[in-house]
């Protein structure tokens, strides 16, 4: 039985912006972040109170996973924005949106009411849309 | 227990100050006080929010710290101790141990076996469905059967 997620990938176009990102404006922690041999990073970020569930931020390149080709692929998809970050879950969607305003994050979205909570749509530094989502009671 | 948006803030302004000085001996009610709870509540919330005490989580911080430093440098076993905030070898030596299930010198030795350059964390420091679709890593038979 699998009982939980440990790590999710989210393509980012750059590791040391996208680290800047999650952790000095979404308020991630950085769960790893060490070079193995060969020079690859992992890096992996968390949400304070979800310390077992780690975003891998990982750059597309070419590579045993990708072709050069596909890599570039990729990364221009990361930055048209077909891809998402997930949902993020805060206490209070209003609150924790004008925080993040504030700190220059961008929104496609306000908070809005949806049937299942209050919902405001975000953005990365890569382009990676992500979800803030105040569940409702 | 409820936690409103404001003693989330509270209680992360005092785990950021644990974090940043995980090193250093500390008072459960400074750091309360620095979060504007008391020491108790401060500790209730705490719990609540991240599932573990504000004492495991600054324990989990100093070990992986050592880890870290196990691996990447070639400082004393007792060096690696003080410098993430422990004052008795004895005492760092049986949690790290309790946490990994190895002693420190077994987890450098065994680490460090594993590199292919020195002081350097080897690929089998990430899980293999990484390794291997990221650079290449090859899976071994055992890993796949």
């Amino acid at each position: 039985m699998i009982q939980s997620i440990a790590h999710v990938t989210v393509y980012v176009l750059n590791q040391d912006e996208a680290l800047d990102f999650y952790q000095n404006k979404l308020g991630f922690e950085v769960g790893t972040d060490m070079t193995v041999d060969g020079g690859f990073r992992w890096l992996t970020v968390f949400a304070k109170a979800q310390p077992d569930l780690e975003l891998v931020l990982a750059e597309p390149k070419e590579g045993p996973m990708f072709t050069k080709d596909a890599a570039d692929k990729i990364r221009a998809l990361v930055a048209d924005g077909a891809f998402g970050a997930g949902v993020f879950e805060t206490a209070n969607c209003q609150k924790t949106y004008e925080e993040l305003v504030a700190k220059g994050v961008e929104f496609i979205q306000p908070p809005t009411e949806q049937f299942y909570g209050v919902e405001a749509l975000g953005v990365d530094n890569s382009g990676n849309w992500f979800s803030l989502t105040q569940r409702a009671k | 227990m409820t936690v409103n948006h404001t003693q989330y803030k509270k209680v992360c302004l005092g785990r950021d100050y644990l974090t940043q000085h995980y090193a250093l001996a500390f008072d459960l009610a400074d750091v309360a006080t620095y979060s504007c709870m008391s020491k108790y509540h401060f500790c209730r919330v705490f719990s609540e929010v991240f599932g573990e005490s504000p004492y495991q989580y600054i324990s989990k911080i100093r070990i992986e710290r050592a880890k870290e430093l196990l691996v990447t440098s070639q400082r004393s076993i007792n060096d690696i101790c003080e410098l993430v905030g422990y004052t008795s070898i004895g005492s760092f030596s049986v949690l790290f141990r309790k946490k990994t299930g190895l002693s420190p010198t077994q987890y450098r030795t065994k680490l460090q076996a594993l590199a292919n350059d020195p002081l350097t964390h080897p690929i089998q420091s990430i899980p293999m469905c990484y390794a291997h679709r990221l650079f290449g890593a090859k899976l071994e038979k055992s890993n796949i059967e």
